[in-house]
């Protein structure tokens, strides 16, 4: 073995969360849904405890099913509550958000003073904490992120359709439901995924930032998502990078830091350079 | 004062702190800026305790305050004039913000008492430890104080500018006719939502502090449309919701900032449940309601047409009804006895008749 596992576990683990992460953003910032990303980690926080209490296991499969599991009925709740009642986005996510993740912090604290109950590793849902992931757990990583990857770039045609225009694709009669369905659950699959290595709180930059700092520098959406995944991954990289060399440097905050510089960056590069253009060639 | 006691206390007044700046932020449709702000106040509270060199209170207050307003000028920064939708801004602005707080945090202040868990879940459990001292002597429980002063600074606030606010909030393109800055209106709210934001955080922690912002006038909003029902009505549940979630979790030992964002959800889906217009009982009903108007109104436009003539005492039956409608035969008795409570039809041996009423209404239709 050339490297030390842990640190392969490591730098794995934050390649795959940032590319795969980066891919699904783009889809969430298209159809403007940034914040549905946090409300959604959020609600993974009961379903990972009540996974746990139930199975008393600490497997990585299970406490993702879990956390599936109560994300998605936070999922139809929110919508459901858009739908039949005049709230705005906004309101219904902060009171799904803080709710359930309130449940969460609740639950927790019970199982925290039930004394046959060993806590370690569930508490590392709240920060993440990537310097612990084992080879388990990046396995299930790698195989769920290929999944993603693969289901979008099969159905790449149909999401975009849905992203730029979900009128029209429902009025040529495409199954819109079903497809949004598939794109939230898949959006899901790499919060959970990544919660154990960025944390609840940093999941949503995880999701939000790369598509924000590849989306000015491409016209087409293909562009726009392998950008997405190479800033998420190159951002990942660089905080593991950084978290391994530097002692007491948490990698999740390390890498929403790096990905928080690439959208500045971006977005000033970008204006720099249109400034500089002639101005019946600016966009 | 025993202990209990003062968490109640604590709990009550930050709720009824957070739920008077919570409504015009959620009226504005600014929600999810409450999420954004407390999560960014950790970078503003390390910066000001470096400075003060200890955990000043005040200073930590100015520092986390300043972190707040960076954030939401972050916001604005992101999303004007680059087409970039306002969630996104704060998706990426609060946990940059958070995660530079706790690197700072693990990197330099590992000596000093900043518990990033106790960020995110408060610690009212120990309000009544920290006490306010004076020359020696004991004011009672910092925490106390605070929630304290924000009741009053946040009455007065909407004392002092709530014709203004009520302007901005409803009728945005004609304040500047009427001499009122959205601009300035805007950044005064946002000043006193991370005040608020800052003394709930202290107390209930980030989280929380959302859900008390928000909660409660999301549940208040369900119910009424009238803005002073919607105060009251967001004070009691915001209050109420403290006092219930503290004594249960008091009942059950858990943590207390937990239960109570808990039983705001579900003060929120029992809302949902029996709200007058937008609850899903009351809009399922009425489906139902129509559904089943639809119905009878069929059946006497059906009848209406075979009226006068020579099928009439085959085609105007309750058996035709199921034959020709294809309706299973419950649900057409169902529909003729409801014509007949309406009056619109009434019985001739087996046919079917049209009274005055039942053919203006068919014809109304046709």
């Amino acid at each position: 073995m050339l490297i030390d596992s842990t640190v392969r576990n490591v730098v794995l683990g934050c390649l795959i969360l940032g590319s795969v992460s980066g891919i699904l953003g783009t889809f969430a910032v298209l159809r403007r849904q940034g914040l549905v990303g946090d409300t959604l980690a959020h609600a993974a926080l009961p379903g990972v405890v009540i996974a746990f209490m139930l199975s008393g296991s600490k497997a990585p499969l299970i406490l993702i099913l879990g956390a599936s599991v109560s994300g998605w009925i936070a999922m139809s709740l929110l919508s459901s509550a858009l739908r039949t009642t005049r709230l705005d986005p906004g309101t219904v996510m902060a009171v799904v958000l803080s709710s359930t993740f309130g449940l969460g912090v609740a639950l927790l604290s019970w199982l925290q003073k039930s004394p046959t109950a060993s806590l370690a590793g569930l508490d590392k849902y709240l920060l993440g904490q990537a310097a612990s992931l084992v080879s388990d757990q990046v396995a299930v990583m790698g195989i769920l992120g290929a999944v993603c990857v693969i289901l979008v770039a099969l159905l790449f045609k149909e999401f975009k359709l849905l992203s730029f225009d979900p009128v029209f694709a429902k009025s040529t009669g495409w199954p819109v439901a079903i497809l949004e369905s598939v794109l939230t659950g898949l959006l899901l699959v790499s919060i959970v995924v990544g919660l154990n290595t960025v944390g609840v709180v940093l999941m949503s930059a995880m999701l939000v930032a790369p598509a924000v700092a590849a989306r000015p520098w491409s016209r087409s959406l293909t562009g726009m998502t392998l950008g997405a995944a190479v800033v998420g991954s190159t951002c990942g990289l660089l905080g593991a990078g950084v978290s391994l060399t530097v002692p007491k440097v948490p990698t999740g905050p390390a890498i929403v830091v790096f990905l928080g510089v690439a959208v500045v960056a971006s977005l000033v590069l970008r204006h720099e350079r249109r400034a500089r253009l002639p101005a019946w060639r600016r966009p | 004062m025993t202990g209990p006691t003062i968490v109640a206390l604590v709990a009550g007044l930050t709720a009824a702190g957070c739920a008077l700046a919570g409504v015009y932020l959620v009226l504005g449709r600014r929600a999810m800026m409450a999420d954004a702000i407390s999560h960014s106040l950790l970078p503003g509270l390390v910066a000001a305790y470096l400075l003060a060199q200890g955990p000043n209170i005040l200073a930590g207050t100015l520092g986390a305050v300043a972190a707040g307003l960076a954030t939401v000028a972050g916001v604005e920064w992101l999303s004007r004039g680059r087409r970039l939708h306002a969630d996104s801004a704060i998706g990426v602005v609060f946990p940059f913000m958070f995660a530079v707080g706790v690197l700072w945090v693990s990197l330099s202040f590992s000596n000093l008492h900043i518990d990033t868990d106790a960020v995110l879940f408060g610690e009212i459990a120990f309000a009544p430890i920290e006490r306010l001292t004076w020359e020696g002597r004991d004011f009672g429980p910092v925490a106390l104080w605070q929630s304290g002063t924000l009741v009053i600074i946040n009455a007065l606030f909407l004392l002092t500018l709530g014709k203004e606010l009520k302007i901005v909030t409803f009728d945005e393109t004609s304040a500047d006719l009427q001499g009122v800055s959205p601009v300035r209106v805007k950044w005064a709210l946002v000043t006193v939502v991370c005040l608020t934001t800052v003394v709930a955080f202290s107390a209930v922690g980030a989280v929380l502090a959302v859900g008390l912002l928000v909660a409660p006038v999301a549940v208040a909003q369900l119910l009424t449309r009238r803005l002073p029902v919607l105060f009251v009505m967001s004070l009691v549940v915001g209050v109420g919701a403290s006092l219930a979630g503290h004594l249960l979790a008091l009942a059950y030992d858990v943590s207390i900032s937990g239960t109570i964002a808990a039983v705001m959800g579900g003060l929120f889906l029992a809302a949902w449940t029996v709200a007058p217009e937008q609850g899903w009982v009351a809009q399922w009903a009425s489906r139902k309601r129509q559904a089943a108007k639809l119905k009878v109104q069929t059946l006497v436009v059906h009848v209406a047409e075979h009226r006068g003539t020579q099928s009439q005492s085959v085609e105007n039956t309750l058996e035709h009804l199921v034959d020709e409608l294809g309706w299973a035969r419950p649900e057409a008795e169902k529909a003729v006895r409801r014509a007949r409570d309406y009056g619109w039809i009434r019985l001739d041996g087996p046919t079917l008749e049209l009274t005055d009423q039942g053919l203006s209404v068919a014809r109304s239709i046709l």
